[in-house]
């Protein structure tokens, strides 16, 4: 065992004595000669003798902090120092340096305990109670304070650490102040623990809470614990959630008074389309009881046809493809028909993103949608008598010419004649002259017959509309004209599409007799006849077609005159130029029109487009 | 005293055809009197007589409602010959209609001496045909 070294070595009592001390010690003389140490010291710097006596081992780094101090030599009590000492690997020493003074030396003395164990657990101590709450003090019921523990996040501003051993009113406001000695008194009376939520103790203004415990540790003596801990974060969330539940309890109100009040039809829906519930809106929409649609599904409402669609969009809700969607469908009303429904469905939400149920809103539109085809129908009558009236403004110009060129030219011959005539003495001249006109008159009465056929048709709208066979009405008009189809060997063709066409019978079978008998007129004598007659569907018009192979009319030249009235543009055939006037007018009666397609020396086709918004409008009446 | 050479009357109605020839007659005024009955034929009588001056008139009067070939058809095939030089020929459309539409379309042809409308008594005759006697 190694002896403790004194001053004077054959001293064995005080080396002894100083062998015994737990603290370690170390002295120096004036010539900072190691002159005396206990085993301690070599214990608690984990040194060799050799090491403690040699005075450069004291002055190397290895000394560390307490070779700083050995040199210093400085008078201190219970300085904290790190001290690097081999194999530890902390190490903490409580240390106090002195001067030595006797009658003949002074000298220096350093003694040292090693409190890194006392450390740890005081700063464990520390970190757990500062975990607890930011600040807790330890005070009389005077309010001297003891002790301050404090975590670093504090943050109500006072100087606690200096605080310590003073009274802390000192510190407080007067309102905090008063508020504390309340507390305490509670505490001492009750004996129990006391919390109280202050706001802004320290009169900062500013939005900060503090939640201050105290409570008395045991009745025997008089302290008292405090605590106080920022409730700021936790106050403030505790009012969101205040202000969020309020907004929910007025949102479900709002929801309520909407569901039960709303005019529209409101129910909320599974995702298998049972009603969990409805509002009477949508009861007396649909007209069931409440029972009633709670026995039903949504699926036996829907109208068959539209169920596919209803299906789809709800399992695109399912998907979460969409959120929601708007739809118009028939739904069945409780007295057994159906009336047209506008709706529009949403999903309600969970908060794990899954759909609770579906809310579903209705308006009964059947009303609407009689208007709407109401309102249709009326547009497409209106096209209809607008295209007409465009017709019968062409009639009408085309009439006036008849009257200007037809009527009023052989007129003013005749006027002309009867100035003419006393001049004429010859018999023979007069003669010619009567029957010139006789002639005139003759025309004009023909034309006069003319256009009263035409105002005729234009009168005759009301002709009833019947089911005509193109087929069996070709077949027989071309019976009919059997010796010239013998003569030139024409051959006839139909493609009848459409076969059947409702119209005026009498109209239809004049159309085609001109058709026909103007292909079977203006033929080439080298060609043998070939008539085409076809129907087709083109657009919202349906085309009669009657096409031959004739000699064509050269359209550049006659294109605007073809249809005219008493028009020619073949020399050596018979023709007055009345048929295709004739025919014109009687498709422009019903809205049609007439068009054609030729190139002289190959052959015309002939194109009627009948108008079918005038034949609907007709089948509608 | 003068006498006009050649006049063309292109009209389909024969009553009026009747009447100007017995007008023409009567005023002693004209040579020769053609009359054709459409358009057709009187443009294929210009054009053969193209190298006669001679055969061609001095004057058309021209009706406007025509089988084959109208007045207005005539006038747009009529602009393109090439008369033999010093050759005029006024035409006069002649028409029984009184339509705003015609008389624009009139407007279509300048060389037009003129637009005449039906009926046309003695009187309008002898003052064109004076109009056109050389001086």
């Amino acid at each position: 065992m190694v002896q403790a070294k004194t001053f004077n070595p054959a001293n064995n009592w005080w080396g002894a004595i100083a062998a015994a001390f737990e603290d370690g010690y170390i002295a120096i003389n004036q010539a900072d000669q190691i002159v005396a140490f206990n085993p301690s010291a070599l214990e608690i710097l984990q040194i060799s003798e050799a090491q403690m006596e040699d005075p450069d081992w004291w002055k190397s780094p290895s000394a560390g902090a307490l070779g700083r101090l050995l040199q210093e030599q400085k008078e201190f009590v219970g300085l904290k120092i790190r001290q690097d000492v081999p194999h530890k690997k902390d190490c903490w020493l409580h240390v106090t340096g002195k001067a030595l003074h006797t009658s003949t030396e002074t000298g220096y003395i350093l003694t040292f305990r090693d409190v890194t164990g006392y450390l740890e657990i005081n700063r464990s101590l520390n970190t757990i109670i500062s975990s607890l709450d930011d600040i807790i003090l330890e005070m009389t019921i005077d309010g001297i304070i003891l002790h301050v523990w404090m975590n670093r996040s504090a943050r109500l501003t006072l100087p606690w650490m200096e605080m310590q051993g003073k009274s802390a009113y000192h510190y407080m406001p007067d309102r905090l102040k008063k508020e504390i000695q309340q507390l305490i008194r509670e505490v001492v009376i009750s004996g129990k623990e006391v919390v109280r939520v202050l706001q802004d103790p320290l009169d900062g203004d500013q939005q900060v809470w503090y939640r201050i415990r105290l409570l008395r540790p045991g009745t025997a003596n008089n302290t008292i614990i405090l605590s106080i801990h920022d409730v700021t974060a936790e106050n403030k969330a505790n009012q969101e959630l205040k202000e969020a539940r309020n907004q929910l309890e007025d949102s479900q109100q709002v929801f309520k008074s909407v569901f039960d009040y709303s005019p529209t039809g409101i129910a909320l829906l599974s995702l298998d389309g049972q009603w969990l519930d409805v509002n009477s809106s949508l009861l007396d929409t649909l007209g069931y009881t409440h029972e009633e649609i709670s026995a039903m599904s949504v699926r036996d409402l829907i109208h068959p046809d539209d169920l596919d669609t209803a299906i789809a969009q709800i399992q695109q809700i399912t998907d979460r493809k969409i959120n929601s969607y708007r739809a118009e469908r028939r739904y069945l009303h409780h007295d057994g028909h159906y009336i047209y429904i506008y709706l529009a469905c949403s999903a309600m939400l969970n908060p794990d993103e899954t759909i609770r149920y579906l809310i579903l809103q209705m308006i009964d539109v059947t009303e609407l949608k009689h208007l709407d085809s109401e309102a249709r129908k009326k547009n497409i009558i209106l096209h209809a008598t607008s295209i007409d009236l465009q017709q019968k403004i062409k009639q009408l110009f085309e009439l006036n010419q008849i009257i200007a060129h037809n009527l009023r030219g052989p007129a003013t011959a005749l006027i002309s004649s009867v100035e003419l005539l006393p001049e004429l003495n010859n018999m023979q001249e007069q003669h010619n002259l009567f029957n010139h006109m006789k002639n005139s008159a003759n025309s004009i009465i023909n034309t006069l017959n003319d256009l009263k056929e035409v105002l005729a048709q234009h009168a005759n709208t009301d002709l009833p509309f019947t089911q005509c066979d193109l087929e069996d009405i070709t077949s027989k008009l071309w019976s009919s004209l059997n010796p010239q189809v013998v003569e030139k060997n024409a051959q006839l063709k139909m493609h009848f599409q459409i076969p059947v066409l409702l119209y005026s019978r009498p109209y239809l079978e004049n159309i085609l007799f001109h058709l026909i008998n103007n292909a079977l007129t203006y033929t080439r004598p080298e060609a043998p006849p070939e008539i085409t007659i076809g129907t087709w569907q083109e657009d919202d018009q349906i085309v009669l077609m009657v096409r031959d192979n004739g000699i064509g009319i050269d359209l550049q030249k006659h294109g605007e005159q073809l249809f005219r009235y008493k028009k020619k543009f073949h020399r050596g055939y018979e023709s007055n130029g009345v048929g295709l006037f004739m025919v014109r007018n009687q498709i422009r009666t019903f809205g049609g029109s007439l068009d054609v397609k030729s190139e002289v020396g190959k052959g015309s086709s002939f194109f009627v487009y009948f108008n079918n918004r005038v034949l609907i409008t007709k089948e509608d009446e | 005293m003068n006498k006009i050479k050649n006049v063309c009357v292109v009209d389909d109605d024969e009553l009026f055809q009747f009447v100007m020839r017995q007008h023409f007659e009567r005023l002693e005024l004209v040579e020769k009197i053609h009359k054709f009955t459409d358009g057709e034929q009187a443009l294929n009588y210009i054009k053969q007589n193209l190298n006669e001056a001679d055969h061609l008139p001095d004057l058309i009067l021209l009706d406007v409602n025509m089988p084959y070939m109208d007045g207005w058809q005539f006038l747009r095939e009529y602009v393109k010959l090439t008369l033999p030089a010093g050759k005029q020929i006024k035409v006069y459309v002649l028409t029984s209609s009184t339509h705003e539409s015609d008389l624009q379309k009139a407007k279509e042809f300048p060389s037009l001496a003129g637009y005449l409308v039906k009926p046309i008594g003695k009187n309008i005759i002898k003052e064109i045909l004076t109009e056109l006697l050389p001086a």
